[in-house]
């Protein structure tokens, strides 16, 4: 069954059509929003989510993009909004007499340095690096950096899940790379 | 100076995009400088973290759960997550927190009025009061103890 008879079937509330489609998508789905979230938790929670809208608004997909783009949209936008909520979420976290381990934590801080013979950065501790750098960066550059480096979209594709123009992404992505060398040099300078 | 040039670089390097004069004098600087080598060996390798897949792992029940939502909401009572729950949760337990605390605070405050006292022989009763209710257990030493060594002492006296 190919994707736009799988959305008709959702539309009608198939809830085998929709586990296929979930199937399907949801690594998609879960390591987008993961590259921008930088949790397993959060990123399985916006999945989540992403896929209840797709569910819940199956009807109105016309159907003139393609269903990753339309995944691709919803996940960056939903995981955008999370991180939005995150900031509020932090302050709640003030009264967390019960706060829980966040498990799964992507990028545990590690400072174990004996095992690093010649410099060479371990695999976690490189992705960490990135991460902190990424993290810091304005949403619409991080939004279009990971999805051209981890998801592999072109410059075309980013442009219509951000729905914005091809120069445009060509500015984003040029200025996420320089911030991001930006802020890689102090935390390379450290290790 | 060429120090400079380099850090302004680095990606250019690393993603091997420079024009060849720029390339060449970045080089060139590289047989020279030490620090500028290994801060682009330390580039390099961070910026290999967008190869790296990020090894992230379903949940088996990623699908129930999903699942579960979907019916709930169809039947108009939409699943919260459970995270969420419980951040909410929070500055409301917080309140009634301290509002237990007061509440306790001023029950013990009330426990004992203090007696307003004006003579000294209000203050020999009350004294022997208070002996009478509260301290008589501290005579009850076992026989032969070091304590009633000690009251026994003070009845000789
Ligand atoms: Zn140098």
């Amino acid at each position: 069954m190919n994707d736009n008879e799988l959305i008709k079937k959702i539309a009608a509330k198939d809830h085998t059509a929709f586990k296929t489609l979930v199937e399907r998508y949801q690594t998609l789905v879960i390591s987008t929003c993961y590259s921008l979230l930088g949790n397993r938790q959060d990123a399985e929670d916006v999945a989540q989510e992403v896929f209840i809208k797709v569910y819940q608004e199956a009807k109105g997909f016309r159907g003139e993009s393609k269903i990753s783009t339309w995944l691709y949209r919803i996940a960056v936008n939903l995981s955008l909004n999370w991180r939005r909520k995150r900031k509020w979420d932090r302050f709640l976290d003030i009264f967390a007499f019960w706060k829980q381990e966040e498990g799964g934590n992507a990028y545990p801080f590690e400072t174990e340095t004996e095992d690093r013979p010649d410099r060479v950065i371990e695999s976690k501790e490189r992705k960490r690096i990135l991460s902190l750098a990424l993290d810091a960066l304005p949403e619409r550059q991080r939004a279009a950096i990971t999805l051209h480096k981890y998801q592999g979209l072109s410059y075309q594709e980013i442009a219509e899940v951000l729905g914005t123009s091809l120069a445009a992404v060509e500015s984003l992505i040029h200025r996420a790379k320089l911030n991001l060398q930006k802020k890689l040099l102090p935390l390379i300078d450290r290790i | 100076m060429d120090c400079k040039f380099v850090r302004k670089n680095l990606v250019g390097v690393v993603e091997g995009q420079l024009p060849p004069e720029v390339r060449k004098r970045i080089e060139a600087h590289l047989q020279t400088c030490n620090r500028c080598t290994d801060l682009v060996e330390g580039f390099t390798q961070a910026w290999q973290a967008w190869e790296e897949p990020t090894g992230i792992e379903l949940s088996p029940l990623f699908w129930t759960r999903l699942e579960q939502r979907i019916s709930a909401a169809e039947g108009k009572r939409a699943l919260p997550l459970a995270r969420d729950g419980q951040r909410w949760l929070r500055p409301i337990a917080a309140l009634a927190t301290i509002l237990i605390g007061i509440f306790f605070g001023y029950q013990l405050g009330s426990l004992s009025t203090p007696r307003v006292i004006q003579s000294s022989e209000q203050i020999n009763s009350a004294v022997e009061q208070f002996v009478d209710e509260n301290l008589g257990s501290l005579y009850d030493f076992p026989a032969g103890s070091v304590g009633e060594f000690y009251v026994s002492l003070g009845q000789n006296n």
